[in-house]
């Protein structure tokens, strides 16, 4: 809770800055440093404080804590490089700043609701920020179809979503997460019929909140559109919000009738993995490339919400960990060579491995680690989590593993761009000047992505 | 022994630069070869793991960072080892940096690991590990074709391997107290049906790695466009790790399976007729070779599949001499194209009469491939063929064919490219010296010292492939 307000409050401050001095790095230093004190305060409250609790609408557990704690370390890495990367107008780099903090203002309900309402707000409130930004570039097209199509899709999951809630509220009688979960163990079979369409509605709200297939079609669109920084939140953060509390609310409420949703996900989880993976095979423009990925990426962590009666939520927290540092890692190299927001093809990674030799390193690993290839952190996210839900669904996590041979493809191709595409005899190969910013998120990203490998076990066993 | 390599790598990668680089990695191989023989001399052949490692890792998941030596860890990792020296010095008068030699190194501790993992996952880890460093050193240093060849190569033995992950986690799940450690997957009991899905698992992943027909369309290209080192290590050591696997992990844990083995078999000699008879058709030397390797595999993999004392021992000390025989062919191949600007047998001859000494270590290789009497190849072939015929006489038959098909390709090229007149405008064949002919000169020596005395060899892993027997 000390996190949340901390951050709401370097929101606003950064407001006011924002308005009040045209030096950038003013407000930069104060995000960042808000970010660090959240982050702090975070810890405190997992070590030492009593889980907060207020009225059965927000509890900070465990579980809200560690999301809370990796979506801000995202979110600080994401700051980090955003000095010169903002290329929405030059007036409102202080709105960027405030924005992205008040959308994770929005990620913390999501992993701490205890009342659907609180989940119906969260999810508002980290999606308006990220309408706005997906616009800041007004004079330019894509952008704005960018804000449009985001806003249009998210205004129809969020009636999905309310009509789901509607419905469960009207078999329950209540909007809490546990005494729905009571509710259904005392009824068991007497459910009235609404209450499960009730929750297929809200499954399908949240699946296109986490952008699964057939509820997709925004996200390539959106993540070109948007301006890169916003698209690097988009896909990092906003996933691991979305899915915190996807998971939440279905190990906690729904696990005992995963009779009825669970083919449901099972058929999306697969159509998601595949057509993600297949259909980012094709693409030659980087972030469509990489919202296909997080498509992908999506469909083996809808493994995980369908083995959530295991209720670890250990395994989505080290997969979402491991992913949202290498699509930000990845995102720092692009943007540190995209000089604007014009979607550039992977070509422009072309002899990477001349230019600046661990910037290239640190791009290898981190398309290892989506890849999951071993021994980088993506491996163990993925094993974890296939692992879990092996036993009841071996089919489809066969078609998870070979999903994943077929995404080396995609990501090899990044990799070949970078170490072993033709120059013409003669060329000089001109170093290119990563700024000190990317830099360190460069390396911080490297030595995270291999770093987890040595002991993956800690975030496992942390008790969420 | 395990971590000097590794050490090795970052250090050359972070401070060595052009012609020191490759004395430090040269070092390094060395060294590693003089502690692996310190520990060769203190080993005890009774079977049992030695110098074991056993650090908890994911302890929530059962996982376990576990080594341990037995006759047939060793005797792979002596060949990785062994050859690391000769790799490098392969290469000495080639034009690479650094990174070639840190990642010859990564890969060189990665295969140790996996002859030496005695945890699931640590396998599966080193296993994947050692696929990176080769795709790396084939991509950048290989021929025109290298770029789609070697994705081809990477995404093909990448599926296979997360089928045998899936395998892994299979019989993980079946264990009493969720582990991974080797015992406790060995004690697991399959039914019928699911020892089937398991064992294909395995089976899938190892065929391609070896490669087994018909998995192994992804083999000739890639020998062919990665650069000699990474060929080596490719046909020298990687192509172990499969039979390794089949040896180690597929046999001991789901012995339940034991009769889908002859359809693998038929599998692992179909190969051998298939790839041998292509061999005798082609031009490219390096080609002949792969196609040969392909034929060599098939065979030690028949043997393995017998899960029999005489079988097993002849594919182990087999898998040292195809290590040995078939670096030695591809320097030999390199040599040729570095002065002839050729592979094509067709424009190649009479190097013989321009390089006597180079004739002499080539004939000697040639004949240890072929498996003439006291080289090393015949004592191997001998013991794998008596152990298919006692198993199954239509397989030992058509293996058979092996030894007369091979001594075909092989003298063709010999023929063809050491005898016989010079081309017009072939460029002189200067004698080999300096490193390559010290590289090629210990080849050779070993191929006769293990062709008169194999018996070390054999006692070193006979223990503890009796214990693999006893899980049958």
């Amino acid at each position: 809770m000390k996190a949340l307000l901390i951050i709401f409050v370097t929101g606003l401050l950064a407001l006011f800055f924002g308005l009040r001095t045209d030096k950038r790095w003013v407000v930069q230093a104060l995000t960042v440093a808000g970010l660090i004190a959240a982050l702090g305060a975070t810890y405190y409250d997992w070590a030492w404080g009593t889980p907060f609790e207020m009225a059965g609408m927000i509890h900070f557990d465990h579980y809200a804590l560690a999301f809370s704690g990796i979506s801000i370390c995202a979110t600080l890495l994401i700051a980090l490089m955003s000095d010169r990367s903002y290329q929405g107008s030059e007036e409102n780099y202080g709105d960027y700043f405030a924005l992205i903090l008040f959308s994770l203002c929005g990620a913390f309900c999501l992993f701490s609701f205890e009342s659907l309402i609180m989940m119906f707000l969260g999810i508002e409130i980290l999606s308006i920020p990220m309408y706005a930004l997906a616009g800041a570039q007004k004079d330019r097209l894509a952008s704005n179809e960018a804000a449009l199509k985001y806003f249009l899709m998210g205004a129809f999951a969020t009636g999905f979503l309310l009509f789901g809630i509607a419905l469960v509220y009207g078999a329950t009688a209540s909007f809490n997460i546990t005494e729905i979960s009571t509710a259904i163990q005392s009824k068991g079979a007497l459910m009235p019929a609404f209450f499960y369409v009730g929750v297929i509605l809200i499954l399908v709200g949240l699946s296109f909140k986490v952008g699964a297939v057939p509820f997709h079609y925004w996200s390539p669109d959106v993540y070109e559109g948007s301006p890169n920084l916003v698209t690097v939140f988009m896909s990092a953060v906003v996933k691991i919000a979305a899915f915190g509390a996807f998971f939440r609310l279905f190990a906690g409420s729904f696990s005992g009738i995963i009779g009825q949703w669970g083919p449901t996900l099972s058929v999306i989880a697969l159509l998601t993995m595949t057509l993600g993976n297949v259909t980012a095979v094709m693409q030659t423009n980087f972030k469509r490339l990489m919202a296909y990925s997080s498509i992908a990426h999506a469909g083996y962590l809808l493994l995980g919400i369908l083995s959530s009666e295991r209720g670890v939520g250990g395994v989505m927290l080290v997969y979402l960990l491991s992913y949202a540092v290498a699509t930000i890692s990845a995102f720092a190299v692009y943007m540190a060579l995209s000089k604007d927001n014009e979607g550039a093809g992977i070509q422009i990674f072309r002899v990477l491995s001349r230019r600046d030799g661990w910037s290239a390193a640190a791009m290898a690993v981190a398309m290892l680690s989506l890849a999951g290839i071993p021994p980088t952190a993506g491996f163990f996210g993925k094993y974890f989590l296939f692992a879990e839900a092996f036993p009841d669904y071996p089919l489809l996590v066969l078609a998870a593993v070979l999903n994943s041979a077929v995404s080396v493809y995609y990501y090899f191709r990044v990799i070949i761009e970078m170490y072993f595409a033709p120059v013409a005899e003669g060329t000089a190969v001109a170093k290119t000047d990563f700024g000190r910013n990317y830099r360190i998120v460069i390396i911080a990203g490297l030595i995270l992505l291999l770093g987890m490998s040595l002991a993956p076990g800690w975030l496992l066993g942390l008790p969420v | 022994m395990l971590i000097l390599p590794l050490l090795g790598a970052f250090v050359i990668a972070v401070f060595f630069r052009g012609a020191n680089a490759r004395h430090a990695a040269l070092f390094t191989a060395l060294a590693t070869l003089a502690t692996t023989v310190g520990y060769l001399v203190n080993f005890t052949a009774d079977g049992s793991f030695q110098w074991a490692v056993d650090l908890p890792w994911i302890p929530q998941a059962g996982i376990r960072f576990k080594l341990g030596f037995d006759g047939i860890g060793m005797l792979l990792v002596g060949l990785t080892n062994l050859l690391l020296p000769i790799i490098v010095l392969s290469t000495y008068d080639k034009e690479y940096k650094g990174g070639y030699y840190a990642l010859v190194l990564i890969m060189q501790t990665a295969l140790q690991g996996v002859f030496t993992a005695l945890d699931g996952i640590t396998f599966y880890v080193f296993w994947e590990l050692a696929l990176i460093p080769i795709y790396f050193i084939s991509a950048t240093w290989g021929g025109v074709r290298r770029i789609g060849v070697t994705l081809k190569f990477f995404i093909y033995t990448f599926a296979g391997s997360v089928l045998m992950l899936l395998s892994l986690l299979y019989l993980y799940g079946k264990t009493p107290d969720q582990s991974f450690d080797w015992q406790q997957l060995v004690a697991v009991q399959l039914n019928a049906t699911e020892a089937i899905w398991v064992a294909l698992g395995f089976f899938v992943a190892f065929a391609i790695k070896m490669p087994l027909f018909p998995f192994h369309t992804w083999q000739p290209d890639t020998y062919t466009e990665s650069p000699t080192g990474g060929t080596m290590l490719l046909s020298g050591i990687m192509l172990k790790m499969g039979i390794y696997g089949l040896m180690r992990w597929m046999l001991p844990l789901v012995p339940e399976a034991v009769h889908l083995n002859s359809i693998f078999m038929a599998l692992a000699v179909t190969g051998i007729l298939y790839a041998s008879v292509i061999a005798m058709r082609l031009q490219d030397i390096k080609r002949i070779i792969a196609y040969s390797s392909i034929a060599h595999v098939g065979l030690i993999a028949a043997g393995v599949l017998t899960f029999e004392t005489t079988g097993m021992q002849g594919a182990l000390i087999q898998m040292l001499n195809h290590g040995i025989n078939v670096v030695g062919l591809f320097l030999i191949s390199d040599i040729i194209e570095k002065r002839m600007h050729t592979r094509r047998l067709a424009e190649l001859g009479g190097i013989a009469r321009q390089a006597p000494v180079f004739a002499v270590l080539f004939m000697i290789i040639m004949l240890g491939t072929v498996a003439v009497p006291f080289t090393n190849g015949f004592v191997g072939e001998l013991l794998l063929l008596k152990g298919l015929y006692a198993h199954q006489l239509w397989a030992a038959v058509v293996a058979g064919f092996t030894i007369i098909l091979c001594a075909v390709y092989m003298l063709r090229i010999y023929q063809f490219a050491m005898l016989g007149e010079a081309k017009e405008g072939a460029p002189v064949f200067a004698d080999i010296r300096g490193v390559e002919l010290w590289a090629l000169g210990v080849l050779s020596v070993l191929v006769i010292v293990i062709g008169l005395f194999p018996q070390p060899i054999l006692d070193l892993t006979a223990a503890s492939v009796e214990n693999l027997i006893k899980l049958k």
